[in-house]
Order: C-alpha cells, then structure tokens, then sequence
C-alpha cells in the first residue's frame, strides 16, 4: 500500500515542478545587487561594530555600523562569497545568492569552542506575523534524557500534561492532544495523539529550538490547532564549516539515568551533513519517600541530514529514527473501584519494590521514523517550498494481564503517514505580501493483529486536504493580515464490535477557517498584536470508537453507547453511524493579542486570550458498572460548548552586566459553558523565576517556582465511598472526581554552568529542596508523589 | 495570479485523483477475547452426599453498561460443603481455572460474609483481615493458599439475605503468607445473596 500512495504523491510534485517552469528564465544582472546583513556576537548577541566584510574575488566590502549592520552595494555577481572578520573572533565565510534572505553572522570569540556561523533571517517566515512565535532555544544539557513536553514548558503558557515522568505532553492555554498541533522538523507531526498518556514521540536530544505559536494559526498549519502549534526544529547542518563535532554524556541520580550523544558535520560551499546518534537508560525514579517502581525508560535516536544549495533550490533531506520504551508506574495501575480506592488511599503506591532498571508492565514501546525532501525554490523574487514527508509510527502499549498475554501488548498500531505541503511566497508589491499554500495529508493506521483482545479502536484512513492563502498589507507603522483556510476530511473507519463482528463507516468533513490581526508598532519600544482566528478537528477515533477499558476506567465513545433518557437507562451493545446521532466536528475562535515592551534593561510581554470552542469533545463519568472483576466506573464521551480564557505574563530584567532575571506567570480559566461546571485537569496558576549570574568562565542560574492548588475543580465523591457500601446518587450531567487538587507546592531548581575551551561542563539539580508534590495535571497524581531530587551532570566535548 | 490559479486547481485535481486511489480496505484481524471472564460458578457440594447447590454470575457484555446476572445461594443448616470455583470464558470456551492453577503462585481467593452465617469459619471472612479463618483445601508450591476449594459448615441458625463475597486477586510478584485483599488486581469480586434454611 506504501508503494502505491508514494506514486501518485510523486505525481504532484512533477507536476508542481513542471508548472514552475515558466519562473526558471535568469534574469540578467547588471551590478544593481546588493547585500545587508548584521554582525554579533554568538555568546551575548551584542552587535560587533567595525567588523569587517569582503566580497571575495572582488575589490567590494565593508566595515559594520556601531550596530553591526552592514550593507554592500553594486555588487554584479549572481552569487557571492562575503568573509566576516573581527579582530580576536573566529574568520566566517558564508557563500550568499541573492535568492537567500539577508544573512546575520554570529561571531564566536577564538576562546570559545563554538564555531562562527551565519542564519538567513526569515528563510521560513510563512508564519502568520500576528500571531508571533514564541523561541525557545534548547540546550542539549536540558534536553538529554527529558522529554519534549518538558522542554516546552519552560514558556509562560504551557504546561504538561502527564503519566508520570515518561509520558509527557504539551498543554497549551489548558488545551492538549488533538488541540495542540505539533510540527516536528517541518512535518506535521503523525502519531496516536487521542490518548492522554500518548506523549508524542519526538527525539528530545534533536530538537535545537522551539517555536510556540499561542494562537489559533489553523489557517497556516491546519486542523487540529485550537489551542496553538508547537513547532519542534532540529539543527541542521550549516555550509562552509569544517568537519566538526560533540560527545556528550549525561547522568542523572534521579533514576540513575546516563545519556550519551555522539555528532558529527561538515559543510562545504553547496553542501552540508550531518549525522547523529543518541541512547538514553534509566532506572526507576524516586519520589522524595519512596521508589516510584517500575518508571525505567530507554531510548535510541539517531538521524543523518543534508542540505545541497543550487543557484535557485535548495534541497535538504532528512532522516530520523526515534525508538522508546517507558514504564509506568507500576501502583497507579488497577483494576475495579475497589482497588481504585485502595490505590489512591495507599501510603505509598502498591507492590513499590527496590531500584531496578527492569521495566515490566504496564509499559509502552514506541518507534517513529521521519523522511524528509524539502525544497526551496528561488525565482526572481519569488520562494516556493516544496516539502515531501513519509512517517512511520508505532506503539504497542502492555497491560498486566494474566498469563502469556501479559507479554503481548494490549493495543498495537502501525501508523504510515504520507504529507506534501507546497508554499509560494508571492513577491511582495508596495505593501502587500503573502504565501499561498497547499497541503495534502493521508495517514493509514492499522491494529497489528495478536493482541487477544478486541481492538480498542478501529483500523482508519484520514486523508485531509488543505489550501490557504494569508495575505498581509503593511502601512507605516501598522500590518494587518487576513487569512482563509478550506479543509476536506475524510475517515475512513473498518472495526469489530465487542462480538467481534466486523462495522464500517465512511466521514467526510468539511470546514472554512478564517484569521485577521494586526500589529502596531507604537515606536521602536512597545507594539501590540492582536490576533482572532477559527480553528476546527474532526472527532478523532477515540471519541467516536472507544469501547471499554483503557487506563483506569470505561469508556464508550460517542457512537457505541445509546441513551434512553424516559427510562435513564443505556445501551452499549450498538456502533451507531452518522445518519443515527449526527457528530458535529469541533470549532473553536480563539482571540489572543500580545503587548511588547523591549526596552535597554527591561523587556515585557503580556499576553490575554479567550478561546470559545464549540461542540467541544470530552469525556464524562455516566455511571457504575458491576462486571465480575467488580464494579467499575464508566465514562461516556459527549459534546459541549467550553470557554478558556487566561493570561501569560513575562518580564524579563537585566540588573547589571552579569545578572539577569525573567518572572514568568501563566494562568487559564476553563469552564464546560453548556453545563455549567468546571472540567478536570486544567492546570492552575504558575509563577516562575528565573536568575541568571555569570562569574567569569561560570553561570549561575537559580529556578524557583510556585503552582497553585486549582480551586476551580468539580466536586470530588472519594473512590473509597463507593466501596464502603454507601448509596451514591451522583447527577448523571455533572462531572465529579475521585480526588481533590493537589495542594500548590515551591519547587527550586539549579545550574552550574562551566565553559572552557573544548569542554562544557554543567552540573544542576532538580527540586532541590527534595518537596513532596503532586501535580492536578499528572494522571499518576492519585497514586503517587512526583520525583523527588535529582542532580544531573553534563559534560560535553566538542573537535 | 493566473499561476496560482492553475496551482490550486492542479493541487485539488491530483489529490481528488488521491482520495479514490487510497482507500484501503484492511479490516483488524479478528481476536480472541481472552481477557474477559464471563461465567463464574460456585459449586456446594454436601460432605454427606446429597444435591450440590450451584450459584452462577454471568456477565454477557463483559466491559459494556449492563450489569451481571446473580443465582441466589441457598445452603442447609449445620451442613458442611466443599466449595468449587470454576471460572470460563463461555464466547471463547476458554477455561480459566485452569490458567489459575497453573498461576497458582500469583492468584489468591478472599472471602467475606455476614457474620457468624457459618461455624467453620467463624467470624466474617478473610477479606478485612487475611489472618482471619478460612479453610483452604489448595495451596500453592510455596505452601501459600489458593482457595479454587475451600470447606464450610454452616451454622445451626437460618438466616436469610446475607452476602457471599468472592474476591480473586491477581498478585504477581507480591503474593505471600500476609498478601492481602487489597494487594494487587481483582480479576473477580462478586458478592452473592447467601440464605441458610
């Protein structure tokens, strides 16, 4: 099946590229070309001034402003080679054509073991300009051995949503999974995303930088993006740099992980690779009182890059492969209300055992492979971007179950994803400018027979096909931007009921997205940004499919139970389809606007939204169940209109040269509006700081942070009150938890950075103060404490 | 913008030309529900000889909505009875007692009843108290219980609708002289009607 979608994929693009054809005429040049461009310092980005800049083989060039720009005029050559110098930094050359955007050379002093290297501002810059990216860049002391959920949360806004310490995933704005789109390295991200302990399965060693976009860019990245984009980037390999790399190893106590990670690249004029490899092993964790038995992970990654640079395409090719498996906690697994109740009533979780490295079940085994072909194509003053990816995803989840089933995984699915994405930036005329785009995506997922079990979700097929055009008009100090988006849908469902008899359906979706913002640059100080935008998604399998027990509980989803409210009875032995009970998709306008204040010493970033979502999915308890393993909960999934407002705050200050410190705050209210009533799990009020001394060849860096307890819960009826043979009426249209918000808790973290020559060196330690907390957004919250203190080391060596 | 035009239209026509070449029809492979147990049964049968009283709890729709079926327990007074479980996957004919007694080092029966129904065990049953008297008649090759038979006399008292509660835990790794009924996973708790005429 792979082989007969890769064809007529292939079909598109030759057919793209014959198209452009027309474009590929040179225009001649006279010497009317010219280059800027921007010279700072790598470690401080300070502009260095007086740097000078050569064209070589030509007689041009010249010295930077006390800004460190520059600009070279009559220039007659189609492509050029500048060389950068600065007196006591390393020399650059950079290889420029006058398709590329303007360079910004980052100059590294000759102590330091990084390398000079030159960025082509904006070279992806279809992003929506009202909605601006939040950057985080990564380093890989943080990232070896995390997970990228965690890197994530760093920025005021997010937070984790989480199955102990493996299985983690970005919450944005209080919305995750299918409401938070994520773009690894380009590609739309193709994985499971349904369920809540689904953590997406990204190499955390790989991602160089993040990109957090807070709005509803539907329109530019496509559905599913409610809550917001998260865009994971990889380094990539740069030209003109010789053959270099890094070891680096990392080891934490907490779980007594170790880490490695082996890179190694080269660039030449037009060309450049580079390949790296990564494992990480680690034990069980340790809450601060006890062993969290059975939280062992491991992984491997490895993934080899490319670029080839012609006069007018750039062709970059990529290849990752990432392969994890993680234990859950072995106590926060159980079986009827009963051990619920004791689960949650246990001092310290159940069957907690001494450190091993074993992982038993319950665990998750996952593997994700990413191939990439992406072009940028340069005609005249127009960009085209072609991009072709293939995923291959699987996940295989093991239970504790009886006998030689226990070694067979319980839910095993295989999922191959096909995307093109094609981009044309049309030439900016007077004040306008814009990218049209087109976007195709199939994804095939199958369940992979032997599991003993009937599948919890059917077999599908998505294929989804997006076109987009964001035009934006700019005038003095104001842009305003306009976007409009048109999706097709279709899913394409073959399952087996709980009599393993065998159900179809055919759906199609359909949705326009409209957004509209503007900028305004009050002066060369403050701006404001505001942003309204519509995003949609089709129910995902789960909310439509779902039948029986998965993690803790029951559920049905929405077309495999039947209400009977005359006789406040239900059904669970239908599959119902479309023409019986109508599922409308979901659709969501989200308005967000953000004010800038940049000045010398004090930055501030303040950022209020409101989200309004409409026939919004969720799961809700419906009633009690008595089965022969006992009475158990179950849930049933439903649609309801749901409102999420908040706020992030970031202020960051710089005290004197060598000290620095950023507040970060983030807070979201979250209401269930049709029935109104609070949901379960949105994460409460955070405030973090962060301080930032450097001592010479050392930085200091202090994290204190501090959560709120979420007052804004539903009303919790304990799990032990059902068991104690108490009568429990609970109100079928209200939600209700089995255990209240955990109290708000101070963390501290800190770091040691030490840099020398090829060496880099950091020591840091997570929750210091060795606290006992649980967090309201960590599923093993009613089981267990959260990690206790963990010193990690890094040590990185670079040739 | 004449380009863009044919663009889009070529985007929409290849990939209509898509939609129809990719629809796979594969449908998941048919499984056998081995998990579910859906028929458990007690058997009473009198040391004296006599009728053996069987109390049944099925479960057709297994993790659906609907709840199980119960048979009422009816017991002679000041009679002694040896207890059989037997416990089966009927969709599957499947029989998973025996898979118990082969795993009879992770499995462990509780029970629980109204007070004093039975002279031998007195008391309430194992279930609050693991130290408390039940008489096993099995025992695993650790010399720990198991509980697929069990021996009890009734009391010389009628008493009408007390309870009968079964609990089957599945503890692997941690099953021991002093495991009790909140250690692991219950695989069966099912609490019958008991009378005693």
């Amino acid at each position: 099946m792979a082989n007969a979608r890769i064809v007529p994929n292939m079909r598109i693009l030759s057919i793209l590229l014959i198209l452009s054809a027309p474009f590929l005429i040179h225009a001649q040049t006279p010497c009317d070309r010219s280059v800027k461009g921007r010279v700072l310092d790598i470690d401080t980005n300070e502009p260095l001034p007086f740097a000078t800049i050569k064209v070589l083989d030509t007689n041009l060039g010249a010295v930077a402003d006390d800004q460190g720009q520059f600009e070279i005029l009559a220039i007659c050559q189609d492509e050029i080679d500048l060389e950068i110098r600065f007196l006591g930094y390393k020399t650059v050359v950079h290889h420029h054509d006058f398709h590329h955007p303007t360079p910004i050379i980052f100059m590294a002093s000759e102590e330091t073991l990084l390398e000079s290297v030159v960025v082509e501002q904006e070279l992806n810059a279809h992003e929506l300009k009202t909605l601006n990216p939040k950057k985080i860049d990564v380093d890989l002391s943080e990232s070896m051995g995390s997970t990228a959920g965690d890197l994530l949360s760093k920025a005021s806004g997010v937070y984790t949503l989480r199955t102990g310490q493996n299985i983690v995933k970005p919450v944005v704005h209080g919305l995750h999974s299918n409401r938070v789109l994520i773009i690894n390295n380009g590609v739309r991200h193709s994985y499971q995303a349904w369920g809540s302990e689904h953590a997406p399965e990204i190499d955390p060693s790989q991602i160089d930088q993040i990109e957090l976009i807070k709005g509803a860019s539907t329109v530019r990245y496509g559905p599913d993006a409610l809550g917001g984009v998260i865009l994971f980037n990889p380094e990539l390999p740069s030209y003109n740099t010789k053959l270099n790399g890094e070891f680096n190893t990392g080891f934490q106590s907490n779980g007594r992980a170790i880490s490695g990670e082996v890179t190694a690249q080269a660039g030449f004029e037009k060309n450049a690779w580079m390949i790296s490899f990564n494992g990480t092993k680690q034990g069980d964790l340790r809450a601060p009182e006890y062993n969290l038995t059975n939280t062992g992970k491991r992984e491997m990654g490895y993934s080899a890059a490319t670029r080839h640079h012609f006069s007018w395409i750039d062709i970059d090719l990529y290849f990752s492969h990432f392969e994890q498996e993680l234990g859950i906690l072995r106590g926060s697994v159980n079986g009827n209300l009963t051990d619920l109740a004791n689960a949650i009533g246990a001092d310290i979780p159940n069957d907690t055992r001494e450190f091993s490295y074993e992982i038993r079940t319950p665990r998750q085994e996952t593997v994700h492979d990413l191939f990439k072909i992406e072009t940028a194509i340069f005609l005249g003053k127009q960009q085209f971007d072609l991009q072709y990816a293939f995923q291959h995803n699987e996940r295989r989840e093991f239970d504790i179950r009886r006998g030689t089933n226990n070694d067979r995984p319980a839910i095993n699915l295989a999922m191959k994803t096909h995307t093109v994405d094609f981009d044309w930036d049309h030439p900016s005329s007077g004040n306008w400018a814009g990218t049209v785009g087109v976007q195709f995506f199939a994804q095939d997922n199958d369940n992979i027979p032997g599991t003993n079990t009937i599948p919890f979700v059917p077999n599908y097929n998505n294929t989804n096909f997006g076109m987009f055009a964001i035009e934006s008009y700019t005038k003095e100090k104001i842009t305003y931007e306009l976007g409009v988006r048109f999706d097709f849908l279709n899913m394409n469902v073959r399952g087996r009921d709980s009599s393993n008899d065998i159900y179809r359906d055919n759906l199609n979706y359909q949705n326009f997205t409209f957004t509209s913002g503007f900028i305004h640059r009050f002066n060369e100080h403050i701006s404001l940004r505001s942003n309204i935008g519509t995003a949609w998604r089709a129910p995902n399998i789960n909310e439509l499919y779902s039948f029986g027990k998965h993690q803790n509980i029951i559920e049905f989803g929405l077309w495999r139970y039947e209400l009977f409210p005359s006789e406040d009875s239900i059904s669970t032995a239908v599959v119902l389809q479309e023409d019986q009970k109508e599922i409308k998709s979901e659709r969501g306008v989200k308005w967000i606007s953000t004010l800038d204040i940049q000045r010398d010493q004090l930055s501030v970033e303040f950022t209020p939204y409101i989200n309004w979502i409409q026939n919004y999915f969720f799961i809700r308890p419906y009633g009690l169940t008595n089965t022969v393993r006992g009475t158990f909960p179950y849930f049933i999934h439903d649609q309801t209109d749901a409102l999420y407002t908040g706020v992030d705050l970031d202020i960051k200050k710089t005290w004197r040269q060598n000290l620095s410190s950023e507040l970060k705050v983030s807070y979201v209210y979250a209401r269930d509006v049709s029935s109104n009533q609070p949901f379960i799990g949105i994460p409460p009020l955070n405030l973090q700081i962060e301080l930032i001394r450097k001592l010479g060849d050392f930085t200091v860096t202090l994290n204190p942070s501090w959560t709120a307890r979420q007052t804004h819960q539903p009303p919790v009826i304990a799990a032990n009150r059902f068991t104690e043979g108490e009568q429990i009426e609970f109100d079928r249209s209200a939600t209700f938890d089995f255990l209240s918000a955990p109290s708000a808790f101070f963390l501290m973290n800190a770091a040691i950075k030490y840099q020398k020559n090829n060496f880099n060196v950091q020591v840091s330690a997570q929750n210091l103060l060795n606290t006992s907390y649980r967090r309201y957004t960590d599923q093993s919250r009613y089981f267990a404490d959260d990690l206790g203190i963990n010193l990690k080391a890094f040590i990185s060596y670079s040739f | 913008m004449k380009n863009l035009k044919s663009y889009l239209l070529t985007g929409i026509i290849v990939t209509g030309g898509l939609f129809t070449s990719c629809s796979d029809d594969d449908v998941p492979a048919e499984e056998n529900e081995e998990e579910v147990i859906d028929l458990v049964t007690l058997t009473f049968t009198p040391q004296g000889g006599g009728t053996a009283v069987v109390a049944t709890a099925t479960d057709p729709d297994g993790e659906g909505a609907a709840d199980f079926q119960l048979q009422d327990i009816v017991l002679d007074v000041s009679t002694t009875y040896t207890l059989e479980v037997t416990i089966q996957n009927t969709e599957e004919g499947e029989n998973i007692t025996e898979e118990i007694e082969e795993e009879d080092d992770e499995h462990l029966f509780f029970f629980e009843f109204t007070n004093d129904i039975f002279s031998d065990p007195s008391g309430d049953g194992n279930v609050d108290n693991r130290s408390d008297d039940v008489n096993y008649n099995d025992q695993d090759a650790d010399g720990n219980p198991l509980g697929l038979s069990t021996t009890w006399t009734t009391s010389d008292v009628t008493s009408s609708n007390g309870d009968f509660r079964v609990i089957l835990k599945h503890q692997p790794g941690i099953k021991s002289g002093t495991s009790t009924a909140t250690d692991g996973e219950s695989d069966i708790d099912i609490t019958w009607v008991i009378n005693v005429e």
